[in-house]
């Protein structure tokens, strides 16, 4: 079976389907879930946030496009964890993470929707690996040093490329009416 | 106003990257622990959007309801039946019955009430939204309590997932037990005819042998003392689990079915060597 079969077979609800999902995509949900959550909760708890994830899949099958099903599940494995740590009360901290945003005219409102956007076009913005490194840190919470052994980089260019793509995101946000602080 | 960055990309739609694999979550555990979770989702059933208000009976709470009295008139397949000695017709109409027997239970969208239905499609019972799931939570614990004392051969409260049901299966003196269809979650434990379970030494190898109607998934799994120590997936039309003792003791063994559809399995064998 290839993922489009999967895909429609889940639709189907043929529960090969999800176990060939579970199978192909397991290791890479589970990973997540373990860079958010591996230092705060046990293992039966993150197979429960696992099963979560793919218990999301099945009942949204039919909304997951062919060639998405593995941004959609990351996705979810990432919110389903920090749902987790938040509803326990834990936070997994990461440095250079807050900003402390305003408008430049008080009368409006910061909108988190509108700041999600500029968000993502900073993304956009940036030139791979940069882009990249901004997502494994932000997005997976992977820890710099984990980062640098994937990505064949030493500690101090991850740090800048991270630094980098904030610089990046704080022109774009001014761009768009806002003022940043560290 | 302060914001993290990684909280305002919760919100976005970003490109999966290539993570190597880290931590020790188990995928078995994840794939079960799923599977559970959807043979215990209420089905919504469409039909419900046509029915009258005055056809819908008025929500109550049935703590009084015997639950497995609800569950024999809603269920009457039971996950398992012993074939020798059918006829291939009787076959072919239990495991019609079989595939087809499944607990109806149908949201109506407008309300949030739930409502049990028999195989003829009669409602037996209707219950509110919260109703239901208290029913739902008393049912499934209710359930596993029966499951957890059907047997005394082996400790079920240490299972990961109790299974819909165990039946115990005599072994004859050859290492023969009788053809059967299993549905899926149902559990069959081995035993010899007159005992409790296996009396094996360190070396012995037993093997467990059958032959399915397709190809299916099992799970076998090893007891010593009537604690779980072992267990393996088999995904074959003809299974054969093989297990060498490593320490003395009473065992047991058992098959449990993880396939969706049902199977008729025949040759079963158990050998110890």
């Amino acid at each position: 079976m290839d993922e489009q079969k999967a895909l429609q077979e889940l639709k189907r609800r043929n529960e090969e389907a999800l176990i060939w999902f579970i199978d192909r995509y397991g290791a890479y949900v589970n990973t997540i879930i373990h860079n958010i959550a591996g230092s705060f909760l046990p293992i039966t708890d993150m197979e429960e946030i696992s099963s979560d994830v793919f218990f999301t899949l099945w009942m949204n099958a039919g909304k997951i496009s062919h060639g998405k099903a593995k941004a959609y599940l990351g996705g979810i494995a990432r919110n389903k964890a920090k749902e987790r740590l938040r509803k326990a009360g834990m936070e997994l901290p990461l440095e250079d993470d807050l900003l402390l945003v305003s408008r430049e005219n008080p009368e409006h409102a910061v909108q988190e929707q509108e700041l999600a956007r500029f968000l993502q076009e900073a993304i956009l913005a940036m030139q791979q690996p940069e882009r990249e490194v901004f997502l494994r840190y932000y997005y997976y919470y992977q820890p710099v040093s984990l980062i640098a052994k994937e990505m064949d980089m030493n500690l101090s260019t991850v740090k800048t490329r991270l630094h980098r793509g904030r610089k990046k995101l704080r022109v774009i946000l001014w761009e768009g009416g806002y003022a940043i602080e560290d | 106003m302060k914001i993290r960055i990684s909280d305002i990309m919760n919100q976005m739609e970003c490109p999966a990257v290539e993570l190597q694999e880290q931590g020790s979550i188990s995928l078995w555990q994840v794939r079960e622990k799923t599977l559970h979770k959807i043979h215990n989702a209420p089905v919504e059933g469409h039909f419900m959007r046509k029915m009258s208000r005055a056809g819908i009976a008025a929500a109550v709470l049935v703590f009084c309801v015997s639950i497995t009295t609800v569950a024999g008139m809603i269920v009457k397949w039971n996950g398992f039946a012993y074939t020798d000695g059918l006829s291939r017709r009787e076959k072919e109409a239990l495991m019609e019955e079989a595939g087809t027997a499944y607990a109806r239970v149908m949201v109506d969208e407008r309300d949030g009430s739930v409502h049990y239905l028999d195989q003829d499609g009669n409602e037996v019972m209707s219950l509110s939204a919260a109703g239901a799931a208290v029913y739902e939570v008393a049912g499934k614990a209710a359930a596993e309590q029966a499951v957890v004392e059907s047997t005394r051969l082996i400790e079920v409260a240490l299972l990961p997932l109790i299974p819909w049901s165990i039946t115990e299966v005599e072994t004859t003196e050859e290492g023969r037990f009788a053809d059967f269809i299993l549905g899926n979650g149902h559990m069959l434990l081995l035993h010899p005819a007159g005992e409790d379970g296996y009396s094996l030494v360190e070396g012995d190898t037993v093997t467990v042998m059958l032959d399915a109607d397709g190809e299916c998934r099992l799970q076998f799994r090893v007891y010593r003392e009537g604690r779980p120590i072992a267990e393996e997936e088999s995904r074959a039309g003809h299974h054969s689990f093989q297990f060498t003792v490593e320490e003395g003791g009473r065992y047991n063994f058992s098959v449990m079915h993880e396939s969706s559809d049902p199977h008729i399995f025949t040759n079963c064998s158990i050998a110890v060597n």
